[in-house]
């Protein structure tokens, strides 16, 4: 009786162990498969789209709450307003694609319109006009320095005294005054943690090696190449982190360097280009500046190197794969015919 | 165990449904459930606010059903965690462990009770409240873009994520205090993704980058499982391989943390 | 030694005794430990990230603490019946209410004492500097705050059970700010009716917000220490709402029977 008591419980006690066993198993080997299972990693969708970005976060229920967001692009989107605005809560107004692309702190141009994409004309205007935003400046000159303050001034402000001693406590200015502007150096912390947390935000990747360059020592100049290099990394298709990288090798002199960065920013511009340009909902003003100045610049680097024929045989191939979004290498292959007659 | 003693255990069901009859008391009594509840009316008012102030545009839209969501997920988790990690320390606390185990109740039975029945607790308060996060279409008839196959995945895989707390809430609870098991599974449930990634990053091109990356996978990821974002974004539905992949990854490590509570409890000297 | 003392002593002993502010510190630190490890692009002088990052978990974790610690001292001398000897004595219940609250406030300056000093260790630590000034004003309107905490979760514990009375508490907590914006922004929308409410809830409600100097003291260089005036003020505001809260929590209190 009692051996088969034992014995019963022994082959229970086994089989329990056996599942043990063989799930400890499966799992030991799981990694394997897990690693591959990231549902959260996809192209698009609406937390990264910049429009929609602006959108949510300029709503009012956004304001309400204040710093409190289910996802980092948002929480970086408020940081930015306020880290900017040495601490003054306004009502959002910067403009993330043009800070993404040319590094300026606001301002709006129309990216596509009246503006060749291209050479030292971009880079070296960018940079000179987001060095004069960098440190703490007075602006006199924005369009947008009447932008209100989410705290009320006083002669909005139904709370009474209640108002009056919020703007005390927290940093206020009144909206009439011009704003105040820092530099994007103390924020740069927060681009670092949104890349470690999410490595395909190419956007953080952008906005953080401007600002890194915009410290004008070599240490970050080199640090903005490594984060680009990062960002390349963990983005490989990302055609705006090579034209950014492509920009940075021109200024430095390594022109060949700096042309294969634009062929291949070029070359993934033109496959991810959809054929409606701009009218796409995924494809922004800013992409189609910076795919139009990757071509333009990997044309024109050819041209630097005197490969005459290779330039205008990629500017043909970029004529047709981009139609009129390139019309401008019309004339850029008539001076590279020219030229090519001259030789 | 003799033949009569194994006649007067009651069916496993009926002593897992009695326990479960225990815990939705206790829910209730403690009022976390209406806490909850009271969250969401709050939200469900918001979102009236929202209504009578205007929402501009769909992305506003779907920045409020995403939070409703978020906010759904995070209670149901919440609620699952807060009643698994206390179930066996309170009852030994109180020591009503020892007469419900002196009755023919077998301690597997005991550890599957509990976590049916917080799993369930969870998974009805992720329900009720992801029912009300869709308020916003009242007010905003945008939702028409969204993929009804994703809703069930998202679902599907929330309902694993919440079996999957509750279990390892149930076996920390065995090891170290609630209060502790509490606060370590909450900071991997919240932070784990961000945390890995940043290892990664650190050592990402060091020589044992890979191992690190196969070691890390060990432990549970629940964002592998929150497809909130994901749906709220306008992503298309997961694939069946990897819907299915997800299942058995939740499945799998709930299953073996359930077994080592059960084998832990088994061995603990009451 | 008055009685008022003594129950705070006991108080703030076993809260000490209990490790749980120890912990509460040492997984904050943790946390901020892990952030400042993090290298920043070998930028030096990154201090906005870090106080920002500190203050907001230091904050959010003492405001926990007392919320937790203040909303469990009265119904567990009612469950543990520790309540009956004490009470016994010559010892009014106002006394016994104002050692109690005096004892909660002493474990959240030793809780917020122990974050200062990893604060400070960590500002020196990377090259920072501290504005004194507005630093020494911010962590007074912090224990304001706390003392506005506590007054309203012992309130609040002697009307609802103490999880409904925590739970209250912490959501009242982190969406004081919430409010604060809401009653701001939402007013130009409404009608008539509406602004009026808002208006009510304005002067009812307290608004933590106002006594949160965080974002002044993370962007310091910009802006200079209150001046007496506001601190008065300040001070006169949430002293108001700590006797509302304190006198309705005694009020339940005393009329509580034994």
């Amino acid at each position: 009786m009692n051996g088969k008591k034992s014995s019963s419980r022994d082959r229970k006690g086994l089989s329990r162990t056996h599942i043990l066993w063989a799930l400890l198993a499966v799992f030991a080997l799981s990694p394997a498969i897990s690693a591959n299972l990231q549902p959260s990693r996809y192209e698009g969708g609406r937390v990264k789209d910049e429009a929609d970005i602006e959108a949510r976060n300029t709503s009012a229920f956004a304001l309400i709450l204040g710093e409190i967001r289910a996802n980092v692009s948002d929480l970086l989107f408020v940081k930015t307003e306020l880290y900017l605005h040495s601490g003054v809560a306004y009502m959002p107004h910067l403009d993330y694609g043009e800070m993404a692309q040319t590094g300026e702190i606001e301002h709006r141009p129309a990216p596509t319109e009246d503006r060749e994409p291209g050479t030292e004309f971009d880079f070296e205007r960018h940079f000179r006009e987001h060095q004069e935003e960098v440190g703490i400046v007075d602006h006199d000159d924005h369009d947008d320095e009447h932008a209100p303050t989410i705290i009320p001034p006083a002669r909005q402000d139904f709370r009474g005294f209640i108002g009056e001693l919020h703007r005390r406590v927290k940093p206020w200015r009144d909206p009439a005054l011009a704003h105040i502007h820092t530099d994007g150096r103390e924020l740069l912390p927060w681009y670092r943690l949104m890349t470690l947390s999410d490595p395909h935000h190419i956007r953080a990747y952008m906005i953080g090696a401007w600002w890194l360059k915009a410290q004008r020592s070599e240490t970050q100049r080199k640090e903005a190449m490594r984060f680009l290099d990062e960002g390349v990394r963990n983005n490989p298709t990302a055609f705006q982190l090579y034209l950014m990288r492509g920009y940075m090798h021109n200024e430095d002199g390594n022109i060949e360097l700096a042309r294969d960065e634009f062929a291949l920013a070029a070359r993934h511009a033109a496959e991810q280009r959809p054929s409606q340009g701009p009218q796409h909902r995924d494809w922004t003003d800013y992409m189609e500046d910076d795919a139009r100045g990757a071509v333009r610049m990997h044309v024109l680097l050819e041209r630097e190197l005197r490969n005459i024929e290779r330039a205008i045989e990629l500017s043909r191939e970029y004529r047709a794969a981009m139609g009129e979004a390139v019309g401008f290498l019309n004339r850029i292959e008539r001076d590279l015919e020219a030229m090519l007659e001259e030789e | 165990m003799s033949a009569e003693s194994r006649a007067r255990i009651p069916p496993a069901s009926t002593a897992i449904t009695l326990l479960g009859k225990g815990v939705g008391i206790e829910i209730f009594r403690r009022k976390e459930f209406y806490v909850l509840l009271f969250l969401m009316c709050i939200y469900a008012v918001g979102v009236i606010i929202a209504g009578a102030v205007g929402i501009e545009d769909a992305a506003t839209f779907f920045f409020l059903l995403n939070l409703g969501l978020t906010f759904a997920y995070l209670s149901g988790h919440l609620l699952a965690l807060l009643t698994a990690a206390r179930q066996v320390p309170k009852e030994l606390e109180h020591r009503t462990l020892y007469p419900l185990l002196a009755k023919p109740v077998t301690r597997q039975t005991y550890i599957l009770g509990k976590w049916i029945a917080t799993t369930a607790a969870g998974i009805a308060t992720l329900f009720l409240l992801a029912l009300l996060s869709f308020v916003p279409w009242l007010v905003f008839p945008e939702a028409t873009e969204l993929s009804g196959l994703l809703f069930l995945q998202m679902i599907v895989l929330g309902c694993l994520s919440i079996a999957l707390v509750a279990a390892l809430g149930l076996l920390l609870s065995l090891v170290v205090p609630p209060g502790v098991s509490l606060t370590v599974i909450a900071l991997f449930f919240l932070f784990w993704n961000q945390a890995k990634a940043f290892l990664l990053a650190w050592y990402g091109d060091g020589p044992a980058a890979g191992f690190l990356g196969w070691v890390l996978q060990y432990i549970p990821d629940f964002s592998k499982l929150n497809l909130v974002t994901r749906y709220t974004d306008g992503v298309g539905p997961l694939g069946a391989s990897e819907f299915l992949g997800l299942a058995v990854y939740g499945g799998l490590i709930t299953a073996l943390a359930l077994l080592l509570t059960g084998v832990l409890f088994e061995r603990r000297q009451l | 030694m008055t009685p008022v003392w003594l129950i705070a002593r006991s108080v703030l002993i076993e809260a000490v005794r209990r490790k749980e502010i120890y912990a509460i510190v040492l997984i904050s630190t943790l946390l901020i430990g892990a952030v400042m490890t993090v290298d920043f692009f070998n930028l030096e002088g990154l201090t906005k990230f870090y106080r920002e990052v500190a203050l907001q978990v230091m904050s959010a974790a003492t405001g926990l603490t007392v919320i937790v610690l203040a909303a469990r001292q009265l119904p567990r001398e009612f469950e543990n019946r520790t309540i009956y000897p004490l009470l016994a004595k010559p010892i009014s219940r106002l006394t016994f209410l104002l050692g109690k609250l005096l004892g909660v406030m002493l474990a959240a300056a030793f809780c917020y004492g122990l974050f200062m000093l990893v604060f400070i260790l960590g500002t020196f630590y990377l090259g920072g500097e501290i504005p004194v000034g507005l630093f020494l004003q911010f962590l007074y309107l912090q224990m304001l705050k706390m003392l506005l905490l506590a007054a309203l979760s012992f309130w609040l514990s002697m009307v609802v059970n103490l999880d409904a009375a925590i739970a209250l508490g912490v959501i009242f907590f982190f969406a004081s700010s919430v409010m604060t914006n809401a009653f701001t922004l939402l007013y130009p929308f409404a009608d008539p009716f509406g602004q009026g409410t808002i208006t009510v809830l304005n002067y009812a409600l307290p608004q933590l917000a106002l006594l949160d100097l965080t974002e002044k003291t993370v962007h310091s260089e910009f802006w200079p220490p209150l001046n007496l005036g506001t601190m008065f003020a300040l001070t006169a505001y949430a002293g108001f709402y700590i006797l509302v809260f304190f006198g309705a929590a005694w009020y339940c209190f005393r009329r509580r029977p034994l």
